[in-house]
């Protein structure tokens, strides 16, 4: 593995096990150095030596090869939604004789049913609402729950543990029968809604923890000189919560984009079917039409995937802490 | 006083004493910030849940509440055989119910994507680019659910499924199947692409727990010669204790949710025959598919609830 060849790096902070505190000048002992040790790290040379090198390579082979095979299924899909359907059905593992196209890319895309390009977009209408108003109505209301006294705080808290975790069938009959009332079934503000009043839970309760840890000092400063409580919250607490409401955007965006059950329940023209509730309707009569389920299925998971990839320490410090808090 | 001065601009209530003024301009603060979330809060999370607590009792005409009927609905879902089947139980046979496939679910699920992601923690722990293999393990889970669904119905098909292939080159022909669609073994199935989604995150908690152990405490041992199995017992076990109930408590939650895994692989019905429903999928059926019976999708709803309750709260009492 040579991805990663900074093994202390500073900036791997979710994994840093060693040369955190001690400035990178130890490495742990099973860490063997790939080029020669620094001069200043001779006595770590000595421990290495007796450190049998055999173990620790045939580590990496069993820990390449179960990463390999975890994503076996991601790989089939990806090779299943490039090909046509005859070589699927003969087994996407035989590379002789590929034919490459993007054919169920364009079938997916223009799907008669369940057309994704009307699907994404759907998508995207409900997700991006919904993660904007949760972080802004989200950070406020925690701000209180962190800082202040205020009469139900208790029970409201119960209520947000409560919430998280309850299943969202639990809430589905009573927003069904709100939306019917309210003209909002089946509209993307009625989902949007739904989503940000689920999501609001953890995302208080999360950021609630997060501001816990800023120091009261600042805003008592900031009071001394004058500032109110507004401008507090928006020149002290916004800025400084930042990483923690990205954390918050990338994993609500992803519960958003990714949430089946709520779009199964509130949205039932097809016009408006979002991407996950797209993809099932794509099986085909007769032979199950994998090529273009998988190219269906690559369009949806690449948002999430990709949002993951590139914000990963985020989304995972942000998990960690929203369940570990 | 800049402050004074302020809050008095603020309020433009001089009659009140300062302090009072203060109280009520803090007040009105907390409400600012407070009102807008929590009201949408309470309409959309904890207003249905009341609702679905109060309708569980009453008599439902569709999607409209009738009469008061007392624990009826409790009791018509509770010996519903699509809930709990007695006599499959006895004989071992599925549909098993809704309720015994989710249990089903979590004895089977959770300890083992716990042990998994325990072990695959240790393994990729003092790797380097250890970064890039709990990522490659960790993406099936920010991947839509649903997906993941479609993706095990194409590895379990009997002709372009990976699986079925592996047991052929195994020369174990005869187990070649339709193994989502077989209602005996389905279920197993389908617990396997679970663990295999879930460990990713089991994981990911145990990777963060052990990276806050202080590493000399390893090397000390190392030196005074404990064996890596001494190593785990003594000294890594009684600090990753802590996080395994939390893994096994989300790993709970998680399996008690399972919907579109199931609904991606079985539809509606929950696989054929309802081979391996579970209480979300009986809740969507009874509650829009025809023949629309509210009063039990209520009721399945709050079991699931009540499974669940406890055990967070119980997170929440350990911090």
């Amino acid at each position: 593995m040579v991805e990663d060849n900074a093994p202390d790096s500073r900036t791997d902070r979710d994994a840093g096990t060693e040369a955190k505190s001690d400035g990178g000048r130890y490495l742990s002992v099973e860490e063997i150095p790939e080029t020669a040790p620094t001069a200043d790290l001779t006595w770590q040379e000595r421990i290495a030596n007796v450190v049998p090198s055999k173990r620790r390579g045939l580590k990496y082979v069993v820990a390449i090869t179960i990463a390999l095979l975890w994503i076996v299924p991601f790989i089939g899909l990806f090779m299943a939604s490039i090909r046509p359907l005859s070589e699927i059905i003969g087994g996407w593992w035989h590379i002789e004789g590929m034919t490459i196209t993007f054919e169920n890319y364009y079938q997916a895309w223009n799907h008669s049913t369940a057309p994704m390009s009307v699907a994404l977009r759907n998508t995207f209408i409900v997700t991006i609402p919904a993660v904007l108003v949760v972080m802004l109505l989200g950070v406020m209301a925690a701000y209180p729950f962190a800082r202040f006294e205020f009469p139900l705080k208790t029970t409201l808290f119960f209520l947000i543990l409560l919430i998280m975790a309850a299943p969202p069938e639990l809430v589905a009959m009573g927003n069904y029968n709100a939306l019917q009332r309210f003209g909002l079934f089946d509209t993307y503000m009625g989902l949007i809604l739904i989503h940000i009043g689920w999501g609001l839970g953890w995302v208080v309760l999360f950021l609630r923890n997060y501001l816990l840890g800023i120091p009261k000092e600042l805003e008592e400063a900031a009071r001394i000189d004058g500032a109110s409580r507004y401008q507090i919250f928006r020149t002290i607490i916004l800025p400084l919560s930042t990483p923690a409401l990205v954390s918050v955007a990338v994993i609500q965006f992803t519960w958003v984009w990714n949430a089946f059950f709520f779009p199964l329940v509130f949205m039932r023209s097809p016009e408006l079917y979002l991407a996950p509730q797209a993809l099932p309707l794509m099986r085909g009569r007769v032979q199950v039409e994998w090529g273009i389920i998988a190219a269906g299925s690559i369009m949806t998971m690449a948002v999430p995937v990709i949002l993951f990839l590139l914000l990963e320490r985020y989304y995972k410090r942000g998990m960690v802490a929203a369940v570990a808090d | 006083m800049s402050l004074r001065d302020h809050i008095d601009g603020f309020t433009g209530d001089h009659k009140l004493g300062e302090d009072l003024n203060v109280d009520r301009e803090k007040a009105i603060a907390i409400a600012v910030f407070l009102v807008p979330g929590l009201t949408l809060f309470m309409i959309f999370s904890v207003g249905p849940i009341v609702y679905s607590a109060i309708g569980s009792f009453y008599a439902w005409d569709t999607f409209t509440m009738q009469d008061f009927v007392g624990l009826d609905n409790w009791i018509r879902s509770l010996t519903d055989p699509l809930i709990i089947h007695w006599s499959n139980i006895r004989e071992f046979q599925y549909p098993m119910g809704a309720l015994t496939h989710n249990l089903l679910w979590v004895v089977v699920h959770v300890p083992a994507s716990t042990f998994f992601g325990l072990a695959l923690a240790l393994l990729f722990a003092d790797l380097k680019g250890r970064r890039i293999l709990r990522s490659m393990v960790f993406a099936g889970f920010t991947v839509p659910p649903i997906v993941i669904g479609l993706v095990l119905m194409f590895i379990y098909d009997p002709q372009a499924g990976i699986f079925n292939e592996l047991l052929r080159v195994l020369d174990q022909g005869q187990w070649v199947r339709n193994w989502t669609q077989s209602p005996q073994v389905a279920i197993y199935a389908l617990i396997a692409g679970g663990i295999w989604v879930h460990t990713g995150f089991s994981m990911l908690l145990y990777s963060s727990a052990l990276s806050a152990i202080d590493p000399s405490l390893i090397e000390s041992a190392k030196v005074d010669g404990a064996g890596p199995w001494r190593r785990f017992w003594d000294i890594i076990w009684p600090l990753v204790k802590p996080v395994t109930a939390v893994v096994v408590i989300m790993g709970i939650i998680w399996v008690m949710r399972m919907f579109d895994i199931v609904y991606a692989a079985g539809g509606a019905a929950g696989g054929p025959n309802h081979a391996y429903s579970v209480l979300g999928i009986e809740v969507y059926r009874a509650a829009f598919r025809p023949e629309i019976d509210y009063g039990m999708a209520m009721v399945v709803a709050l079991i699931q609830l009540f499974i669940v309750a406890p055990l967070a709260l119980y997170i929440a009492r350990m911090n």
